[in-house]
């Protein structure tokens, strides 16, 4: 279980993150989505133990992490957003160097190591140097070093930030097996998709603060799913959309700005071939149109009434 | 938990991380080289531009400006240090080692006794390329041990300070030159390659009271090579005692500071 009760904490004028409110049962996932600088990572690090709070408490698995950081330690693990990967050992040094730092003894640090290997797909790269890595590699290598010490709460700060989509997918899977056998898992993301996917409740941060929290579903109905967007080769042609777009879909679409752009809501796949050969039909000549799933800018628009911030960092 | 258990930990930590440190320097054989040899050419320049202009107490630059040498490599030593440091943070890795149930303090004593290990590399070499330039102990065996515990310990305790700017600089590009430019001053205003009388007069009270001075001459008297006190100054006089007291200070001030700085540490 993760605790966090006001926790604050603020670089000079920056606060980073601004009386953080959360709690996460036993064997669940848990999302924190936003934009860059949001405050995610320094969220992280506090309930991990690795940066004090300025004020708030922070309790993990029963044990308050401020007070006692050491015992903390023994029962989370963490993959920090910037894989944290000796280049200069190979795969196998690497975990099993954790692994006797974890004190499990030399022979279950190596029994351990061979294990998480396997389980990340990493045997055959296991005895390269890890600069030898691809991104994708080194992300499993550090994941699988979260996971030596055989953690109850699990931290992951945008762990699938640059993967491609099947290293994406098999980090995915890992992540739903860890939940499934009981582990609780905080996880930060930019990513709608990757939260909805994953998480049991999202939590959406935006300058330090939760700027709305829910299961995946109601933050969607919050946003309105997805939307067919259109673009049009001439302004001239915009009423004519929005007339013909509208009587299929059944809701008034909306124009953006520039007018050469309409956006119906809509998650019906069949809609976009019926709207190619309505508006061709109609003579409305189209540049592109595509089905789009809802980002975490369309969640930021939704809630905010603006673009998701691109921060400082 | 107990002393004993933590100290048990402590030192089994350290191991773990000496050994991460010196698969680090196999594996990155470049930094054994240049530390290496870059003190060979040192002596090399200096020989060759110095040698015959320098009075050199006892008539042999060789045998003056070895011991200097010693004490130049174990100082620079620190950019190794500090960059490594810097990287290790910059990288995450810091925070990797931080998120586990570690002894903290390993991660930074491992690297301190690694880069021991390194500078004892660097100044054996060093020693058999004396030699061969014509430098040579006059002092009985245990003098000769002593003059190198004494290098050994300075480069312990300065390896501290490289930790310290390594945390605070965070760049690993700069972090190689901040803490060089901390010892730099220090080897360059001194009697390691020239007796201080032949400085500049407004550079001689400095060099006098240089740290660096003393360490120099207490190697050079326990090798037995020829040196030139300044007696009328307390360091000249008991350059032995000096030199103790600054290894003795550096690491009282920078163990400390390192330590809480990396329970701090942030990217
Ligand atoms: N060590 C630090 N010193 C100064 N400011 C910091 C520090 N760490 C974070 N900040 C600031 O705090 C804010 C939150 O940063 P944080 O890294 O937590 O955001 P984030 O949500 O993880 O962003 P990203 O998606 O870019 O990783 C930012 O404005 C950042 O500039
Ligand atoms: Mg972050």
């Amino acid at each position: 279980m993760i605790i966090a009760e006001k926790l604050v904490k603020t670089y000079g004028e920056v606060r980073a993150v601004d009386g953080l409110d959360l709690l996460v049962p036993q064997g669940t996932v848990f999302g924190l989505l936003g934009p860059n600088g949001a405050g995610k990572t320094t969220s992280v690090r506090m309930l991990a133990s690795l940066c004090a709070p300025d004020s708030g408490r922070a309790v993990v698995a029963g044990i308050d992490v401020v007070r006692k950081p050491r015992e903390v330690r023994k029962v989370m693990g963490l993959a920090g957003q910037y894989s944290a990967v000796d280049d200069n050992l190979t795969g196998r040094q690497n975990l099993d160097m954790i692994g006797r730092l974890h004190h499990l003894g030399a022979a279950a640090a190596r029994t351990r190591a061979e294990e998480l290997l396997r389980r990340f797909d990493l045997v055959d790269a296991a005895d390269r140097q890890a600069r030898g890595y691809s991104g994708g590699m080194r992300r499993r290598l550090d994941l699988a070093g979260a996971l030596v010490g055989r953690p109850r709460v699990l931290f992951l700060d945008e762990p699938t930030t640059g993967l491609d989509p099947r290293s994406r997918q098999q980090l995915w899977d890992v992540v739903q097996d860890l939940a499934d056998t009981g582990t609780t898992v905080l996880l930060t993301t930019q990513y709608l998709e990757e939260a909805d996917r994953l998480a049991a409740e999202i939590a959406v941060v935006d300058g330090g603060r939760i700027i709305a929290q829910g299961s995946p579903e109601r933050l969607k109905a919050d946003v309105g799913g997805g939307r067919l967007e259109v673009t049009l080769r001439e302004q001239a042609h915009l009423a004519v959309a929005i007339e013909v777009l509208g009587s299929l879909a059944g809701v008034r679409p909306r124009p953006h700005p520039e007018l050469t752009r309409v956006d119906v809501p809509t998650d019906d796949g069949e809609l976009l071939v019926a709207a190619v050969r309505a508006l061709d039909a109609a003579g409305v000549r189209v540049v592109d149109i595509a089905l789009r799933r809802p980002t975490l800018d369309d969640v930021f628009l939704a809630l905010t009434g603006r673009a998701a911030e691109r921060g400082a960092a | 938990m107990s002393v004993a258990h933590a100290l048990r930990w402590g030192v089994s930590d350290t191991h773990t991380m000496v050994r991460r440190y010196v698969i680090g320097l196999t594996k990155t054989p470049e930094v054994l080289f240049f530390t290496t040899v870059q003190p060979v050419l040192f002596v090399l320049l200096f020989a060759g531009v110095f040698g015959g202009s320098i009075d050199a107490p006892g008539g042999n630059y060789a045998e003056y400006l070895m011991p200097g040498v010693f004490v130049q490599t174990a100082a620079f030593a620190i950019a190794v240090t500090g960059s490594a440091v810097a990287l290790d943070v910059r990288r995450g890795v810091v925070d990797r080692f931080r998120s586990l149930p570690m002894a903290p303090t390993a991660v930074l004593a491992g690297r301190a006794v690694a880069d021991l290990l390194l500078t004892t590399v660097s100044l054996a070499v060093l020693s058999g390329f004396g030699l061969l330039v014509g430098w040579q102990p006059h002092a009985g065996f245990p003098q000769v041990i002593a003059a190198y515990l004494v290098l050994l310990a300075f480069a312990f305790a300065v390896t501290w300070l490289g930790v310290y700017v390594g945390l605070v600089v965070r760049a690993p590009e700069v972090a190689s030159q901040a803490s060089l430019f901390t010892v730099i001053p220090l080897v360059f205003l001194s009697n390691l390659y020239v007796p201080i009388d032949t400085l500049p007069g407004w550079v001689r009270p400095l060099a006098a009271w240089n740290p660096v001075s003393a360490l120099v001459s207490t190697v050079r008297d326990l090798f037995g090579n020829s040196d030139r006190h300044i007696a009328e100054s307390f360091p000249g006089r008991y350059p032995e005692l000096v030199a103790l007291i600054s290894i003795g200070l550096l690491l009282a001030v920078f163990v400390p500071l390192s330590v809480a700085k990396f329970h701090r540490a942030d990217r």
